[in-house]
């Protein structure tokens, strides 16, 4: 996928965040965080440098339309991003099992990023659900890679084609 | 130098990245203000599109809402059309049985008034034709029904029994040409038979023309024919008119709406022979 691609997919994942899931299905809400599934899925499928850009962008992005401190979202998305491209150039990461296992671990991880951060600066971090979060991000982050990539698929058909 | 950074380029741009945020969220911290100068012109940037896509999306969702209401709103108009008419047959219906209540309460009013023997009965069928009038009632015989019983309503003579059978009776009705009452005006008593013409209006027959008798005056039964007790209301005087014989010619509206006939009081105390 090309970063464009990745720029809207960041656009598409934020905006069906804060438009649909926040107002109107507050429950999922809680338990999905789109920003990092696509964080994950280019983490996994970009170099390094690529994905901790993309992955910062992203979670700027979440602490601008999300009322959190600025700067945490990007810090532990930035962070998030770097450990998941090294971890994904030294192993597989392309198969269902590594892939649902790279978006628990990635919940879990961006979770004790913050917590420690906030903590750090002095700030309360409530997040009441963060192992529900990782196996439903899980979930939903395998349906969404496999959409992911038959969308990169087709954008790469459609480049070689003209 | 130049490839030493090149090689490390990820985790050089990963420090600079965090400590450019650090930085940021320390400076909002030690402050106490939440929005930095950063995140305000991100802000701004962002914030336009995503209200114009949550117009959007709220317009979207309005739209899909109207019409799921909409349709919920058709589904329950039919269903709530569908109840109004069970309602309305059911209305009817409970409006049928509060009137056959009452006139039933009517009759057992009757009963307990007169102290006679009787016995209500339900009219099952008419016979108006061939110049006859009459009922077909669901007591008979085997109900102590005979010939000549009187048959009454709260609103006074209904007619007399004239045939028999185990199960029904045939009742000739006041108005029938053959029909004929003993009879009197309750301000003057002055005495008549009170005939059926197969007309809505009844004649009274055989009054002097000396007696005193105006429209409006209520006509009973006398007792007299024996068949019907003394009493009774068989209606009112329309017309009393003076002819150049010696009786008068009276027109009687009956006291009972003859085509309104539902249930019925048979009197079953026995008359006296002859009558």
């Amino acid at each position: 996928m090309s970063t464009l691609g990745e720029a809207v997919l960041i656009a598409l994942a934020s905006l069906t965040q804060q438009v649909v899931l926040a107002p109107h299905f507050p429950a999922v809400d809680r338990l999905v965080d789109l920003y990092l599934i696509v964080v994950v899925y280019i983490s996994i499928t970009r170099p390094q440098g690529h994905a901790l850009l993309m992955g910062t962008a992203a979670g700027l992005l979440k602490d601008v339309l999300t009322h959190t401190l600025f700067g945490v979202n990007g810090f532990a998305k930035c962070l998030l991003a770097f450990l998941i491209s090294g971890l994904g150039s030294k192993f597989m990461l392309n198969q269902p099992v590594p892939q649902f296992g790279s978006l628990v671990v990635g919940t879990l991880a961006e979770f004790g990023i913050a917590w420690a951060l906030l903590a750090t600066l002095g700030r309360e971090f409530a997040d009441p659900l963060p192992l529900e979060r990782a196996l439903v991000n899980g979930a939903v982050g395998m349906l969404l890679f496999g959409v992911f990539n038959r969308l990169a698929r087709r954008g790469s058909r459609a480049a070689h084609a003209s | 130098m130049i490839q030493f950074l090149l090689e490390r380029r990820a985790p050089l741009l990963l420090f600079t990245i965090l400590f450019i945020l650090l930085v940021v969220l320390s400076s909002q911290a030690r402050s106490g203000n939440d929005a930095s100068l950063l995140e305000s012109v991100l802000f701004r940037l962002v914030t336009p599109v995503a209200r114009l896509t949550h117009a959007a999306g709220d317009g979207t969702t309005g739209l899909v809402e109207d019409y799921v209401s909409l349709r919920l709103a058709h589904v329950e108009n039919l269903r709530l059309k569908e109840d109004l008419s069970r309602l309305v047959v059911d209305r009817q219906r409970w409006e049928a049985e509060r009137h056959e209540y009452q006139r039933l309460l009517d009759l057992l009013g009757l009963k307990e008034q007169l102290a006679l023997p009787s016995v209500a009965a339900r009219v099952v069928a008419r016979g108006h034709g061939l110049g006859a009038f009459t009922l077909i009632i669901d007591r008979g015989s085997s109900d102590g029904l005979r010939t000549n019983q009187p048959v009454i309503v709260p609103a006074g003579v209904a007619g007399r029994v004239v045939e028999t059978s185990p199960s029904s009776a045939k009742v000739q009705l006041a108005l029938d040409p053959n029909s004929s009452i003993a009879a009197l005006t309750e301000r003057t008593r002055a005495q008549g038979m009170v005939n059926g013409r197969g007309q809505p209006h009844l004649r009274m027959e055989y009054v002097s023309d000396l007696e005193d008798v105006q429209p409006g005056d209520r006509v009973l039964t006398s007792g007299l024919d024996r068949i019907f007790p003394p009493g009774l209301s068989v209606g009112t005087v329309l017309r009393a008119e003076r002819s150049e014989g010696l009786v008068q010619t009276i027109e009687v509206e009956a006291a009972v709406d003859f085509d309104k006939l539902e249930e019925v009081l048979v009197l079953l105390a026995p008359q006296p022979e002859g009558s």
